[in-house]
């Protein structure tokens, strides 16, 4: 059989259903071999989305993904996405077209460093030296990409190379991951926690990872500490109700240290304490901090107590040896949101716009990019374990293809999506119609990048204005062209009208609101 | 039409006055109920009527031709009011006109509580900087939890205005408002207890009735937080005066401000006007010169609206 049979038979057997996609020429020796009726290859118009797409398929259907990019120019147009997927811990992995080897010699077109370039922004790169690997090389890149950190393999597989025949080839093995957990670790930790006065629990995104929530939420009633989320958290963890849920961090080393001012232990749950704007503050210098991490890299980090394991088998034995504490949390909050979002109606600010979103949103799962808005959204939004996403990197342009193949997958969701970063994959609309999916893109319109522009405030005020920060595009007429139903609204009497079409009609959707673009104080 | 005034000297008459010049109807104007008054009264048609002047049923009585009263403030207890509907006589009241007046005397009184305005004003006038303390041991209103007891029209014209200090608003009342007025008024509606529970400063705007009466008293007031203030515009007797000085002697909460007393002007020797804590008022927050012309405006536009044939707004 041809080496690209070879491949397909192994995907087969790997249960892959969808493969999303850009193709070019050095991709077709490959996609030549594909069943359609096994495995639907699913077209972005631009090569980045569909790595998108694939990390929003990961979140609904736990699969290891396939994205087929075509070779260097595919890698170039989708690093951001790449490296989103390798932070964001996706297992995934990216096939990469290569020119055929007789004549790569003499640089035909489209032969490019596509190992070298691709290199950093995955977890690894594989390419078979021989065609009679190339089935091999698949399943080894599905084991890279599913032992942890999870994260994107790229296999580079040279045109020639797919048309060769080789011999039948049989799928080896499995790879299992448990880590165990140490008696001696969970008792040290227990005796930190019970010797400390005041502890506060910080929780991230492993939680959700390795599906913990469930133990996180057993040990912190037990303990009755305060509960805050990572900075800039990427997935939802638990119910932003939950009476021991604060908050979120701010990604601020000064706000981080004040908020942990009372506390005399911080104890880290699969998380991780990103600081982005730069303050000449250490950060928790001279407190006690433990850290529980499967990260290497994260663990490597910090001058802190910290312990490689996975954050679930740990929760689960230390419960039982923590004496609870008595943490209330502040009951008037809710209210406090109220009056909030009430002052901020008229003036169309995004505390009243979600809190009308809340009103209509059922159990969606939500893709977010809506950037200088994203503090608000965390606090209005019914948020919990499962139904939140957004990227770690701060890439622009990532939740719309996300979302898209969550819903590709099977999911429900919605995309609230800033009018700056529409215009990084607005042409998922395509595909979103094409492939006949349920998202509703919600886009925030406040005419420009304010979050820039707050940054530009606090720190270098003279530029503020420049128009270059104020790119003006109406992505209602865009999503037209793109063949989606899109509806604008500008004012609290219409609003509510347009968040149920959007949510409840079926069908792609996309509705534009435009708010208040005054510039937040963020900084 | 035989329009007749019956206005205390002072404000009402200048603003009303002023309305009525060249107006092309009969205007009798009277600041005493005397005998020509009484003769006017006879054959006027419409009246406009004041507290100061208490009409007692025989003098309705004589009021033959008499079609429309204007009461010209808020109370109305000076008529006998069944009897001139018993006749089919239209009786209308301004029962609006003062709101802004307690809603901004409140914020007031919020303002002197936080920013402790008496003492610091005292201390300056007296020759004495305070400055150190005072940044220590005052607040501002922003974030602050306001609860409001009672949210009729008073109750919801401080609302409107709080929302723009950003702080949270609750409210408890027998009615709950509509999901819509809430979030015009940014209110959480909350049950009493946790009204007192969770708010840092409490607004009483309740009507005096069985079950308002002593309504604030020590079990309620236990349930406050200790900083918190508590402000009287409504009736003395709502609040349990002892209970309140027993909850401020012992620190249960931290103030009371009151405009309002069981016996008006109260005994000079009250314990609410010696008291430390206390910040006390002559029964003002709804009077201003300001309301009064606002009075004087919706009387007189009322009035015209009856001469045109139309329905007179607020009608008792
Ligand atoms: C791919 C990419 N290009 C550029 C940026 C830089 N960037 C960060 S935020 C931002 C503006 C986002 O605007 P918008 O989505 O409208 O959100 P707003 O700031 O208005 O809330 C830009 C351009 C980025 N993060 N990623």
């Amino acid at each position: 059989m041809k080496a690209s049979e070879a491949f397909f038979n192994v995907a087969y057997d790997l249960n892959v259903n969808r493969i999303y996609g850009n193709p070019g020429t050095t991709e077709i020796p490959l996609l030549k071999s594909i069943d359609e009726k096994k495995i639907r290859y699913i077209l972005a118009l631009h090569d980045g989305l569909s790595v998108g797409m694939a990390e929003g398929d990961y979140f609904f259907s736990n699969r290891i993904q396939i994205v087929n990019l075509h070779t260097i120019h595919g890698i170039g147009n989708s690093i951001a996405f790449l490296f989103s997927a390798l932070k964001d811990k996706v297992p995934m992995i990216v096939t990469i077209g290569q020119q055929d080897r007789r004549h790569s010699f003499y640089d035909p077109l489209l032969y490019g460093p596509n190992s070298e370039v691709s290199k950093p922004v995955v977890k690894d790169v594989l390419t078979p030296s021989i065609s009679s690997d190339v089935p091999k090389m698949l399943l080894r890149a599905w084991k890279i990409a599913k032992t942890y950190p999870y994260g994107p393999v790229a296999l580079v597989l040279p045109m020639d190379m797919l048309d060769e025949e080789i011999e039948t080839f049989n799928s080896f093995g499995t790879v299992e991951m448990s880590f165990g957990y140490d008696d001696e670790i969970v008792k040290k930790i227990a005796d930190e926690i019970n010797s400390s006065n005041n502890p506060a629990i910080v929780v991230g995104h492993e939680i959700e990872i390795f599906d913990a929530t469930k133990e996180l939420l057993e040990f912190a009633e037990n303990l009755k500490a305060p509960i805050y989320k990572e900075p800039l958290c990427s997935r939802g963890i638990l119910s932003n109700k939950n009476p021991l849920i604060v908050g979120e961090l701010l990604p601020a080393s000064v706000i981080i240290n004040q908020t942990f001012a009372n506390n005399d232990l911080i104890l880290i749950l699969g998380g991780s304490l990103t600081l982005y704007p730069y303050f000449p503050f250490e950060l928790l210098k001279d407190k006690k901090v433990i850290e529980l991490t499967y990260d290497y890299h994260e663990a490597s980090k910090r001058i802190w107590q910290t312990y490689v394991c996975n954050v679930k088998e740990v929760l689960k034995n230390l419960t039982k040896f923590c004496k609870p504490k008595s943490f209330k949390k502040d009951e008037a909050k809710e209210m406090q949101l109220f009056t909030r979002a009430a002052a901020a109606k008229n003036r169309m600010g995004i505390e009243y716009v979600f809190y009308r979103i809340s009103k209509y949103i059922t159990n969606e799962a939500i893709f977010d990019e809506s950037i200088s808005a994203t503090p608000a959204l965390k606090e209005y939004l019914p948020i919990k374990a499962k139904n939140y996403y957004a990227t770690r990197t701060g890439q622009l342009g990532w939740a719309m293809p996300a979302s898209t193949g969550y819903s590709i997958a099977g999911g429900k969701c919605l995309a609230i999506i800033g009018d700056g970063s529409f215009n990084y994959s607005s042409q998922i609309l395509w595909s979103a119609s094409k492939y006949d999916t349920n998202v509703s893109f919600i886009i925030l319109d406040n005419r420009g990048y304010a979050i820039l522009k707050s940054y530009a405030l606090a720190r270098y005020p003279q530029i503020t204005e420049a128009d270059w920060l104020s790119p003006e595009t109406n992505s209602e007429e865009i999503a037209k062209g793109y063949g989606i139903d899109s509806k604008s609204v500008s004012n609290p009497d219409e609003l509510d009208n347009g968040i149920s079409w959007a949510l409840t009609q079926k069908g792609p959707k996309l509705l534009r609101i435009e708010i208040d673009k005054t510039i937040p104080r963020l900084f | 039409m035989k329009i007749t005034l019956l206005l205390p000297p002072g404000e009402y008459l200048k603003n009303l006055t002023g309305f009525l010049t060249g107006f092309k109807e009969d205007v009798y104007l009277f600041t005493e109920l005397n005998q020509e008054a009484i003769e006017k009264l006879e054959t006027t048609d419409i009246l406009v009527s004041t507290p100061f002047f208490p009409l007692r049923r025989d003098i309705l009585q004589r009021m033959k031709n008499l079609k429309f009263v204007q009461v010209a403030s808020t109370g109305y207890d000076h008529l006998d009011v069944d009897y001139l509907k018993e006749r089919g006589i239209i009786v209308a009241n301004v029962p609006d006109a003062n709101d802004e007046s307690v809603a901004e005397y409140v914020i007031m009184v919020m303002l002197v509580f936080l920013k402790r305005f008496d003492y610091s004003l005292a201390s300056t006038k007296a020759g004495k900087w305070v400055l150190g303390e005072i940044a220590n041991t005052t607040y501002d209103l922003k974030d602050k939890i306001v609860g409001i007891l009672g949210m009729g029209r008073k109750g919801k014209a401080l609302a409107k205005r709080l929302i723009n200090f950003e702080c949270t608003i609750i409210y408890h009342d027998i009615i709950k408002l509509s999901e819509e007025d809430e979030i015009r008024f940014g209110a959480s509606y909350v049950d009493l207890d946790k009204l007192f529970q969770y708010s840092d400063i409490i607004s009483i705007h309740l009507p005096l009735n069985n079950s308002t009466k002593n309504l604030v008293n020590m079990d309620l007031l236990k349930k406050a937080k200790p900083n918190c203030f508590i402000i009287n515009t409504s009736r003395g007797e709502i609040v349990n005066t002892n209970d309140i000085i027993e909850a401020l002697d012992k620190g249960i909460i931290a103030g009371y401000a009151t405009d309002v007393y069981a016996k008006e002007p109260p005994d000079p020797n009250d314990p609410l006007l010696k008291h430390p804590k206390v910040i006390a008022t002559p029964h003002q927050a709804g009077v201003s010169k300001d309301a009064t012309l606002r009075i004087a405006q919706k009387s007189f536009a009322n009035i015209l609206l009856f001469l045109q044939g139309g329905k007179p707004l607020n009608q008792i």
